[in-house]
């Protein structure tokens, strides 16, 4: 493979090392407020849950619930922030022209941004929840909590997971049953497909992308919104009942199997999309003038 | 070396065009100086020259490369170091282990005679450092890449008077046969004793493209007094002493460049001078 105009592993690691260690300050600032979120919640609600009124053990698995809900949140705003900083490093003028000017193919200067919004906050929510749990351990003396809490919540938290994973059985729904794996993935591919719109959106816009996607994502859905309800009242309640029956008639071959397969081939193919869009309008960035990419 | 063909460029469809069929052919070698008035474009060519700008029409090559695409190989044999840049708030010495792996030719023994030059050394954070003393260290490195094209956009701005000296001191000890220097600045007496070749633009056009030997061999630079005749010259400027005089160079004299009266006299003469260049 022709290196100077594709692809080449240790030069990916080369500029993502550069963009870690050069950025320290930003990486270091981040890791440590995902660390706090983690452990707020993790002594706040053990706080709650302690002086609950259940037995010890069903406090800590009503604790280590909350906490995983908790957790998922944390980690589902952290993750569309990092994602809308995909270009954080093409911020102004000067960061610009340093980074393009580094010799790397643009492929692998777009996959070392984007492994760092990815990889790189898997491994910081990994040493931040680490380091919440460590400190959650240090500060127990300080509460009076039943000696359940003093397990580990990162363990109950993973077989919670691990558990839920195993469970295979059917799910049943608007009068359909379904393969619980494939409505799983169909919602990954959702969870995927939405990071992806702020992978967009911080490879279009360079400054405050995170708000800019997430106003822009607002206003389409209300504007998606204001639209339906004009076409339901437009087609009025005829119409729609008419409308109900010409697909009860004619789809008569949907099962909800075949329809999570074709919300996971539709989040997929636009999740595809949107990743392509966003090294497209990289690979079209210059020195000045952002919006300039689209001429 | 660098070969920029049929270029057209503006910063939007309906802006004024900034470069309409602009050709220019720069080879290894030299230190060339770019000048031009405000607004010419001389920065827009640094940037379309290193690939940081794409241009409407035609095409900037490298060592027969196309500069946009952006290679590896195009961009680890060139350098700019822009009139403001970004450095990190890390030390020279991490600064160092991070950026010299993508630049193969990169000299540990440049880099260090550059900062000895500069009263500076390798421990030094760039964090804690002046503008006037980032911008040295930056040029250090970019000296230090040892780059066949190294390109500098008003690379005096910031330095102190005795850095200035020492700049121009650096750029020639760094120079060699395979190796360009493109220096666009306004502050022309920092560099006049230094380059080889001056281009110099205005809008479109290009209004010199000669070195310093061709100029010199075909024009006088003298400094005379309020009094003393004119008639002959191609271009006179008032000064402190007198006028600043460009005359043809008819008697084959050694004449020093004075890259301000030139600069002036191809705005002010364009057409007798470049009658004189074209001869």
């Amino acid at each position: 493979m022709d290196t100077n105009k594709f692809f080449s592993f240790p030069r990916i690691a080369m500029v993502m090392k550069r963009e870690i260690m050069e950025n320290w300050k930003t990486n270091l600032y981040r890791l440590i407020g995902i660390y706090a979120g983690f452990l707020l919640v993790m002594v706040f609600t053990m706080l709650k849950q302690a002086s609950s009124y259940y037995d010890p053990q069903t406090a800590f698995q009503h604790y280590c619930s909350n906490v995983l809900g908790a957790f998922a949140l944390i980690i589902g705003i952290f993750g569309i922030v990092y994602a809308a900083n995909i270009m954080e490093n093409m911020i102004t003028k000067e960061k610009r022209i340093a980074f393009l000017m580094l010799p790397a193919t643009m492929i692998e200067k777009f996959v070392a941004r984007f492994l760092l919004v990815t990889v790189g906050l898997a491994v910081a929510v990994f040493v931040a929840a680490s380091l919440a749990e460590i400190t959650r351990y240090l500060l127990l003396p300080l509460f009076n909590v039943p000696e359940t809490f003093h397990q580990s919540v990162l363990y109950n938290l993973l077989s919670m997971l691990s558990a839920d994973g195993e469970q295979a059985y059917g799910g049943y729904a608007m009068n359909m049953s379904y393969q619980k794996w494939l409505g799983e993935l169909c919602g990954w591919a959702f969870l995927v497909w939405s990071h992806s719109l702020y992978i967009l959106g911080g490879s279009y816009w360079y400054k405050k992308p995170f708000f800019k996607t997430l106003g822009t994502l607002i206003l389409i859905s209300i504007l998606c919104s204001v639209l339906s309800v004009q076409i339901i009242s437009w087609v009025g309640d005829d119409g729609m009942r008419s409308f109900a029956e010409w697909l009860e008639a004619n789809f008569q071959w949907m099962t909800l199997n075949k329809l999570l397969s074709l919300g996971v081939a539709f989040f997929s193919a636009f999740t595809l999309f949107n990743w392509w869009l966003s090294y497209r309008l990289f690979t079209r960035s210059q020195v000045v003038k952002p919006k300039f990419r689209l001429l | 070396m660098i070969e920029v063909k049929n270029l057209s460029f503006s910063y939007g469809k309906r802006k004024q065009k900034v470069f309409d069929d602009f050709s220019l052919a720069l080879d290894k070698g030299s230190v060339y100086g770019l000048l031009g008035k405000n607004g010419t474009g001389k920065s827009t060519l640094l940037y379309l020259m290193t690939g940081l700008l794409r241009p409407q029409s035609g095409r900037v090559l490298y060592k027969g490369m196309d500069v946009s695409m952006r290679y590896p190989l195009t961009l680890q044999d060139m350098f700019l170091v822009p009139e403001e840049f970004a450095l990190p708030a890390v030390s020279l010495k991490q600064y160092l282990k991070l950026n010299t792996p993508f630049y193969p030719n990169f000299s540990r023994e440049l880099l260090n005679a550059c900062l000895r030059d500069f009263d500076m050394n390798e421990d030094i954070h760039l964090g804690e450092l002046s503008m006037g003393q980032k911008k040295k260290a930056f040029m250090c490195f970019a000296l230090a890449t040892n780059t066949s094209l190294l390109v500098m956009d008003e690379p005096s701005n910031g330095l102190d008077i005795p850095s200035k000296s020492q700049f121009r001191k650096v750029i020639a000890s760094g120079m060699t046969d395979e190796k360009s220097v493109i220096i666009s600045t306004h502050q022309v007496r920092d560099i006049d004793s230094l380059l080889d070749h001056v281009v110099i633009i205005d809008g479109t056009r290009v209004l010199l493209d000669a070195s310093v030997k061709t100029i010199c061999d075909k024009v006088y630079f003298a400094e005379q007094g309020m009094n003393e005749p004119t008639d002959t010259a191609l271009y006179v400027q008032p000064s402190v002493q007198g006028n600043s005089v460009i005359f043809p160079n008819t008697h084959n004299e050694e004449t020093n460049l004075n890259l301000e009266v030139l600069f002036n006299a191809m705005l002010a003469e364009r057409e007798k001078m470049q009658s004189m260049f074209n001869k």
